[in-house]
């Protein structure tokens, strides 16, 4: 198996039984990038809707990091002290952090191995903003997390979402501490 | 629920009076100037009525401040008036109208109340002090409970005899509240008074609207453990769940033919988009397609036009669509988040809850987009504004006090006044149209 990288602009040659999935998921996840850095001012914490619509594509995520990950959920399954956890977003974003995805792999492993027990992921929000977008931006959130974790392994029907928006937060202060507790997808054994 | 208050009319003619052709007393649409002094003084007690200067003062008082919420009139001081209560006569045959003229009244309301068995009649009367002219006259009769929704019945026939435009002194607010522990609809009066808890979902409820007719209510619940749309009958209170599709059913608007609901559907890919559903909860249309959160959709007078909001842009703003075509133009680009459309009652703006540097308050804007303005200020957290169904005056939720409460103001932003108080948090008022009903 060789790999070659040339430069300048020349052929980029890759394993082959990834082939050209790869380069176009590389390449969505470039202009997925670019458009970021043209919408979001430097100052702004805000993130963007973000969402490039195409299948198998989420969030940039490339072929390789997903087998990688779903590599740790085989190696996490059945073992012992593996927990169902929360994720964690960024104020008015549904993306998942490298963080989310740690966690998510977790899950994903307790869900496989735990596949009789139906999981119901919600979506919230901090307080902040309008009541009807925040339900909106839940419902992304809870999806994100869903997709996320059927590209890992876990069965469609073991999972549904809810969106609470701001609705139920975890967290009840006025605080930059608060909202963050309370910006989660949060996994509900039912 | 209101009881029926049967209004006996009894115009009285006094004297001469000729053909009052309709005078314009108060032109209501000019910029606000001068205010229209009128004068109120206690109703008269005529027969037997115990806790007579209970009622003497509710009836009068209640009237006195639907006219000040207008914004239109001054209410000349009482410590000023120079006539004699008690010798005093309410059908205007021996008005001394120089004795009003002198203190500066305009116009004059005088009434009075008796008790005949168990219900209470209530005789009242408009004059015109300047030309020594009565304009109008009303005798109600109705249970002691119904003697609010009387003062406010006279209120709204004072504006339209002076302004030549209904009152909106019937109307009723429907609003969230977690008063008993967890979010549920209530009613109130314009002013705050006669709140009722309308619904026991023990879940959570939100954003309430009204259908044209004012007789039946929209909102979302999670009662069966999904977010969905119900409705309920204002009257009867009878519900229905009408549309409960996978994933969300929020924020519904009535169209004003009554016989469509625009609502935001996410259905199984979590993308919220907008639907216009029929009365049996069938998909009529659907009107966005993009990756974009689409939210909040709030119907123009005349039906032709859609405001929502939508994040398409980056960021959330409000974009207005022609329902016909379904072309669609943005309507802010001011700040980073413009959200809670609510479309005013003239066709001309549309009132949102706008967020600068951390703050949310209450702006309008003219539906091309001219013309945006802020209407309050250094108070919290002020959001989801709707009209009045005259379009003078805005409802909304602020947190100026700590807890979130409802507020009016008039539609320059002026008169803030809260109208509920107590314990909990009360959220999404909407503002009902005309009770026609009451």
């Amino acid at each position: 198996m060789q790999v070659y990288i040339l430069k300048g602009g020349e052929l980029l040659m890759i394993r082959k039984y990834t082939s050209v999935v790869s380069i176009i998921l590389f390449t969505l996840s470039l202009l997925w990038c670019s458009s970021c850095t043209k919408q979001v001012a430097p100052d702004e914490e805000e993130g963007i809707a973000g969402g490039s619509g195409t299948a198998g594509a989420q969030e940039g995520l490339t072929e390789e990091e997903l087998e990688e990950a779903r590599r740790r959920v085989e190696e996490l399954k059945g073992k012992k002290g593996i927990k169902l956890s929360n994720i964690y977003f960024a104020y008015d974003d549904f993306s998942l952090s490298s963080q989310a995805k740690k966690t998510l792999v977790e899950d994903a492993a307790w869900m496989i191995s735990n596949s009789q027990k139906k999981i119901a992921i919600e979506g919230h929000c901090d307080e902040r903003g309008t009541e009807e977008y925040n339900i909106a931006l839940g419902e992304r959130r809870a999806k994100s997390a869903k997709r996320y974790l059927i590209n890992l392994g876990v069965k469609s029907g073991q999972v549904s979402t809810i969106s609470y928006g701001e609705e139920m937060p975890a967290d009840q202060g006025h605080n930059e501490e608060a909202w963050a507790k309370n910006r989660r997808g949060a996994f509900v054994i039912k | 629920m209101s009881k029926k208050v049967v209004a006996v009319v009894v115009l009285l003619l006094i004297g001469v009076v000729g053909s009052l052709a309709a005078k314009v007393y108060i032109y209501i649409d000019s910029p606000a100037t001068t205010k229209f002094p009128i004068a109120i003084p206690d109703f008269k007690n005529l027969g037997s009525v115990p806790d007579t200067k209970k009622v003497a003062t509710a009836l009068s008082s209640v009237i006195a401040q639907d006219l000040e919420i207008s914004g239109l009139f001054r209410l000349v001081n009482p410590e000023t008036f120079l006539e004699n209560p008690d010798s005093s006569d309410i059908t205007g045959d021996s008005i001394n109208w120089r004795d009003w003229a002198a203190i500066g009244a305009e116009a004059l309301i005088k009434g009075g109340y008796s008790q005949e068995g168990s219900r209470v009649m209530i005789e009242v009367r408009l004059f015109d002090v300047v030309r020594g002219d009565f304009i109008t006259g009303k005798r109600y009769s109705g249970k002691p409970d119904d003697l609010r929704l009387i003062s406010h019945k006279f209120a709204d026939e004072v504006m339209y005899r002076l302004t030549g435009q209904k009152g909106v002194f019937q109307t009723r607010i429907a609003f969230v509240s977690d008063r008993s522990g967890q979010k549920e609809i209530y009613l109130m009066d314009f002013d705050g008074l006669d709140r009722q808890k309308v619904t026991s979902h023990r879940s959570i409820t939100l954003s309430p609207a009204w259908s044209p007719d004012g007789k039946t209510l929209i909102f979302t619940s999670y009662r069966d453990g999904n977010p969905d749309v119900f409705t309920r009958e204002v009257l009867y209170g009878r519900e229905k769940k009408l549309s409960y599709r996978k994933g969300l059913n929020i924020a519904p608007d009535w169209s004003p033919d009554g016989k469509k609901i625009v609502l935001t559907l996410s259905q199984d890919d979590g993308n919220s988009d907008i639907y216009i559903i029929n009365l049996l909860g069938e998909k009529i249309s659907r009107l966005t397609r993009e990756w974009a959160n689409d939210v909040s959709p709030c119907w123009s007078p005349d039906g032709e036009e859609i405001a929502f909001v939508s994040n398409r842009s980056g960021n959330p703003h409000i974009y207005i669509m022609e329902v016909k075509t379904k072309k669609v133009r943005r309507l802010t680009f001011e700040g980073k988040y413009n959200t809670s459309p609510a479309w005013s009652p003239k066709g001309d703006k549309i009132a949102f809850t706008g967020r600068r540097n951390n703050a949310f308050n209450i702006y309008t804007i003219y539906k091309n987009g001219g013309g945006l303005r802020q209407l309050t200020f250094n108070s919290g957290s002020n959001e989801s504004p709707t009209w009045s169904p005259d379009g003078r005056h805005i409802v909304f939720s602020s947190s100026r006090s700590g807890v979130k409460k409802i507020y009016i103001m008039r539609a320059d932003g002026s008169g803030e006044r809260a109208t509920t108080w107590g314990k909990g948090n009360d959220t999404d008022p909407c503002w009902s149209p005309y009770l026609n009903y009451r």
